[in-house]
């Protein structure tokens, strides 16, 4: 319970840009943005064919992870995985040593090309880490046009 | 021979990795928590030496046939070397380790010879 505490109350350098930035724009400026703060490592690539995401999410389970698509966004949030660390540490008869990271709830918001096609995305959970890949649309690809010579 | 710091019997050996580990107690026996992501139980390697409990990740290279071009890279795979001296009171014979979702879970139960809870009677 202690860590909850700490969390409020220390500012990290990025709360502070956007309080100020809030205090000055008048709270518009992170409309979007709920308390969520931490954010898991991301790859973003592409190969010929295909759009693909890594996502770094070890000790995460399959349940505790949402993949939903509003439109051309993609949004990848675990809210809740959180919840069930804090009841392990909470257990009178485990006691922390040394504790150097733990799952954290997070939100993250990507918006997809238009060349993507969304009605085949697909993902999967390989060792700790989120995969997903979303191929290209077929007309978005280069197309290979023979020319014979006369 | 590098710095080892006595916090609660277990010895940081090796801070080459940024691989986070995790350390629990519980009445059986020690849990530790080793984050791993991205390497399957082939390309792991643990192992108890000289009172030292040794965890090697490595990364079988890849034959890369299609040409990826990133665009946005906030984590590789490198290789993990983590070393912890193992507490006294553990009984390395009978460690399990299981790897999921990315977490190598390895327990070391209290060897039951050496983890005596005493009673001391008061006069």
């Amino acid at each position: 319970m202690k860590t909850v505490v700490r969390k409020n109350k220390m500012m990290s350098a990025n709360d502070l840009m956007s309080s100020v930035l809030n205090d000055f724009l008048g709270g518009e400026f992170v409309s979007g943005r709920r308390e969520v703060k931490w954010k898991p490592a991301v790859n973003v690539f592409r190969t010929e064919s295909a759009f693909g995401m890594d996502v770094k999410l070890p000790g995460y389970k399959k349940e505790e992870v949402s993949i939903d698509l509003d439109g051309r966004k993609l949004i990848i949030k675990s809210l809740e995985a959180e919840k069930k660390e804090l009841e392990v540490e909470a257990k009178a008869e485990v006691k922390t040593l040394r504790r150097e990271f733990k799952k954290t709830a997070f939100e993250l918001n990507y918006i997809l090309p238009k060349t993507a096609d969304l009605n085949a995305l697909a993902a999967a959970f390989e060792n700790g880490i989120l995969k997903i890949s979303i191929p290209v649309l077929e007309e978005a690809l280069p197309k290979k046009i023979k020319v014979e010579i006369a | 021979m590098r710095f080892s710091s006595s916090y609660n019997g277990f010895g940081l050996d090796s801070q080459m990795s940024c691989s986070p580990t995790n350390i629990l107690k519980t009445d059986k026996g020690y849990s530790f928590e080793f984050v791993v992501p991205g390497f399957s139980k082939e390309e792991l390697d643990l192992e108890v030496k000289e009172g030292q409990l040794l965890l090697k990740a490595s990364k079988n290279k890849e034959e890369k046939t299609e040409k990826i071009r990133f665009s946005q890279r906030q984590f590789g795979l490198e290789n993990v070397v983590k070393r912890f001296r193992l507490p006294e009171d553990a009984d390395a014979a009978a460690m399990t380790a299981v790897l999921e979702n990315g977490i190598l879970a390895v327990d070391l139960p209290f060897d039951a010879q050496k983890h005596v809870v005493r009673k001391v009677s008061i006069n």
